[in-house]
């Protein structure tokens, strides 16, 4: 059953579609009109954006949104909407509230909690999300693809985690630049909370096993940031919307 | 036209699209190495943490209200130094502190003078220990007040009166002590990493493992966490990151 969750969505392959297909439509496809059912998505319009779903019952094909016109090249992502509570609503509300030019969630529970079969697309090198990273990089090489995610502090192993706010990392455990820059831009923009580093502030939650920050780094192309957010953080930003700009800047200006 | 002339003609063609496709194709990753350069100087230590400062105003206080009365606050400040004369061993600066009850009533002031050391603020081999990730100033030795004072109070209020002409300006942090309830103290204590436990139990000749379930409820009691400034950044106050090299990175530099 797990294994015919996983393949709904990839309907197309037996159809003669193939990885590369779904991401040069991604990349460029899905601005040409072209419609996205030979992937399983159902195209709409959406306040100047395009909105592709997994509309099927149990479908876990995704959900992805994209701005027509000038944008940001900055893609929000929520690969555990429902299991990380919060983190599908924000991406989806930064994504209107910001000039992100892509934003995506996932359509069912990584844990199966919906009652359908479980599936962890942050772990699934061919799921459409990946593919959708991919078409993203393609045609925003200098771009950076964001995942938030969310974690219970009273399950962290330690106590400078436990008591985080968000946890930055570029997947891997040689943090750039980059990840510093916007590890500061969230630390002034959430102060006083803490904003930590991975690995050099904590050994938790580093993400060096995401499929989509995998596949970005073998790419070559966009950049890969995967924060992890507190549940007083993600409370917090669904309430205060000033706080939720802020924060929505610093994606903006790491990826500018 | 001569045949000289439409073979170099292809040749240059030829080299201009080789010159298009190699920067279509390396612009981006060479932008990103030349941007990561710019930080090598910093970033080949090993970062063990990341604090956010408030930079001190002379002409007006910086205002930090507590989660609940207290009547203790420890306040972490450090001069940031720009070309600093050879024979300076530290930088003084003087801090005016008053605290302030529920009724917004002022309970207390205090002026100190407070030397920040040089030697503090370097790793053995010269680099800094503490640094800022753009910009010239250094930052030096780092002190800290502890304030009490028998009357509880809700706010801090923390100025900058004077400073050595080289202190291109004092940044400060001010915690607060983490209410934590008596059952919870053994469980708040063992979720410490082992060097926060270490500091915690330095004051004990006994290792943690040997102290009582009292001792290590009072230890839990003592633990801090920051307090951000009232207002608004950029325009009641200006925070800035502050890193601070790993200290295994210390060791093998010297």
């Amino acid at each position: 059953m797990i294994r015919w969750a996983i393949l709904l969505p990839f309907g197309f392959l037996a159809a003669g579609c193939s990885n590369a297909d779904a991401r040069d439509y991604f990349a460029h496809g899905i601005l040409q009109e072209r419609e996205a059912t030979q992937f399983g998505l159902t195209r709409s319009e959406e306040g100047g954006s395009i909105v592709l779903r997994d509309t099927r019952q149990c479908g876990s094909g995704g959900e992805y949104r994209l701005r027509k016109g000038a944008a940001v090249p900055l893609g929000v992502t929520a690969p555990h909407a429902f299991h990380d509570r919060g983190t599908g609503e924000l991406a989806m509300q930064i994504f209107a509230r910001s000039r992100a030019a892509v934003a995506a969630r996932n359509t069912v529970a990584r844990d199966g909690s919906d009652g359908c079969e479980a599936l962890d697309i942050a772990r699934e090198g061919e799921h459409l999300f990946t593919h959708f990273a991919l078409g993203f990089s393609d045609r925003f090489p200098g771009g950076l693809v964001v995942q938030l995610h969310g974690f219970d502090g009273a399950r962290r192993s330690t106590a400078r985690a436990e008591e985080a706010a968000a946890i930055v990392s570029n997947g891997t455990p040689s943090p750039d630049a980059d990840t510093l820059d916007l590890a500061d831009c969230l630390s002034h923009a959430l102060a006083p909370r803490a904003v930590l580093v991975y690995p050099t502030e904590t050994i938790e939650l580093g993400a060096e096993d995401n499929a989509q920050g995998k596949a970005l780094r073998d790419a070559g192309g966009a950049r890969f940031a995967h924060i992890e957010l507190s549940a007083d953080l993600r409370e917090a930003m669904l309430s205060d919307k000033t706080l939720l700009e802020t924060f929505a800047a610093c994606l903006e200006e790491a990826a500018a | 036209m001569s045949l000289t002339f439409v073979g170099r003609s292809i040749v240059f063609a030829i080299l201009a699209a080789l010159a298009a496709y190699g920067g279509w194709a390396w612009a981006v990753p060479l932008a990103r190495y030349l941007v990561a350069a710019q930080d090598s100087t910093q970033m080949d230590l090993r970062i063990s943490g990341r604090t956010l400062a408030y930079r001190l105003q002379q002409d007006r206080p910086m205002t930090f209200v507590l989660s609940q009365p207290a009547d203790e606050v420890k306040l972490l400040a450090h001069a940031a130094v720009v070309e600093p004369s050879r024979a300076s061993e530290g930088a003084y600066y003087t801090l005016r502190v008053a605290l302030f009850d529920a009724q917004g009533a002022e309970i207390a002031e205090y002026q100190r003078t407070l030397l920040s050391g040089r030697d503090d603020g370097y790793l053995p081999d010269g680099r800094a220990r503490r640094f800022y990730r753009a910009g010239g100033q250094e930052i030096w030795g780092q002190d800290q007040l502890v304030i009490q004072d028998d009357q509880p109070f809700t706010r801090v209020e923390v100025t900058l009166e004077a400073a050595e002409n080289m202190v291109a300006g004092v940044d400060a942090r001010l915690y607060e002590q983490r209410p934590v309830s008596a059952g919870d103290g053994r469980a708040v204590f063992l979720r410490r990493s082992s060097e926060e436990r270490a500091a915690l139990t330095a004051f004990s000749p006994f290792p943690p493992e040997m102290l009582s379930e009292s001792e290590i409820a009072n230890l839990a009691g003592n633990l801090w966490r920051p307090v951000g400034p009232v207002g608004i950044e950029g325009r009641d106050y200006d925070a800035l990151v502050i890193y601070e090299a790993d200290r295994a990175g210390e060791e093998a530099a010297s």
